[in-house]
């Protein structure tokens, strides 16, 4: 069971970053060429800023 | 070719910005393709439902209860009439799923929330590009208005 739920949580962090950065990527641009560079370019934003909430996250639970 | 193409953005242009709106929450992405831009609608449509119909399963159909957390629900209704659907599925589940896998529930929340948010943001888009409203745009998105659109 918690093994399941972690492929799901993988499967849904993959899924939430992709489709929002292409919706997005959609709004921004015209051509599919450019939509799909746009949201590349989103995703890598969205990664890092769940990384950077990841860390600042941990550093207050050491600190805490 | 760029004359016809041209002459399709004049007529979506002269379009209803109402109809518009309506058509996108009706169906995510159908402001767009009331407009003309069908490749755009239906991205925006498959996108969309896809992500919502995903929190809908990992929550285990209980992602959408205004009773729980009405503010979300406000973002949740932006994706259309899908959320109410969401909301009926919801009542007619076993309520002690959100006791057994209330992580889960909360992802699919998040999803849907998200789909409801991005609905919002592609609605109001439909609407700027039926009144000519280009807030926010460089004159790069300008030019692809009238070269690339899709």
């Amino acid at each position: 069971m918690a093994q399941h739920e972690q492929l799901i949580r993988y499967i849904a962090v993959i899924v939430l970053i992709a489709l929002p950065s292409l919706t997005l990527g959609a709004i921004k641009r015209d051509s599919m060429c450019s939509i799909v560079r746009e949201a590349l370019k989103d995703a890598l934003y969205i990664c890092c800023g769940m990384i950077g909430l990841a860390v600042v996250s941990h550093v207050i639970c050491i600190f805490k | 070719m760029a004359e016809s193409e041209s002459k399709r953005i004049e007529s979506s242009h002269s379009r209803s910005a109402g109809l518009a709106i309506l058509y996108g929450w009706l169906l995510p992405g159908g402001g767009h393709f009331y407009l003309g831009h069908r490749n755009k609608a239906v991205l925006f449509c498959s996108c969309l439902l896809l992500l919502f119909s995903a929190g809908m399963v990992i929550g285990y159909g209980k992602a959408v209860d205004p009773q729980h957390h009405w503010v979300l629900f406000i973002a949740q209704v932006c994706a259309g009439p899908v959320s109410v659907l969401g909301w009926v599925v919801g009542e007619r589940m076993d309520p002690m799923v959100v006791n057994i896998a209330p992580r889960l529930v909360d992802l699919g929340v998040v999803f849907t929330v998200v789909a409801g948010a991005l609905n919002a943001i592609v609605i109001s888009d439909a609407y700027a590009r039926a009144t000519r409203l280009k807030w926010g745009m460089t004159s790069e998105e300008g030019r692809g208005d009238s070269h690339g659109a899709t």
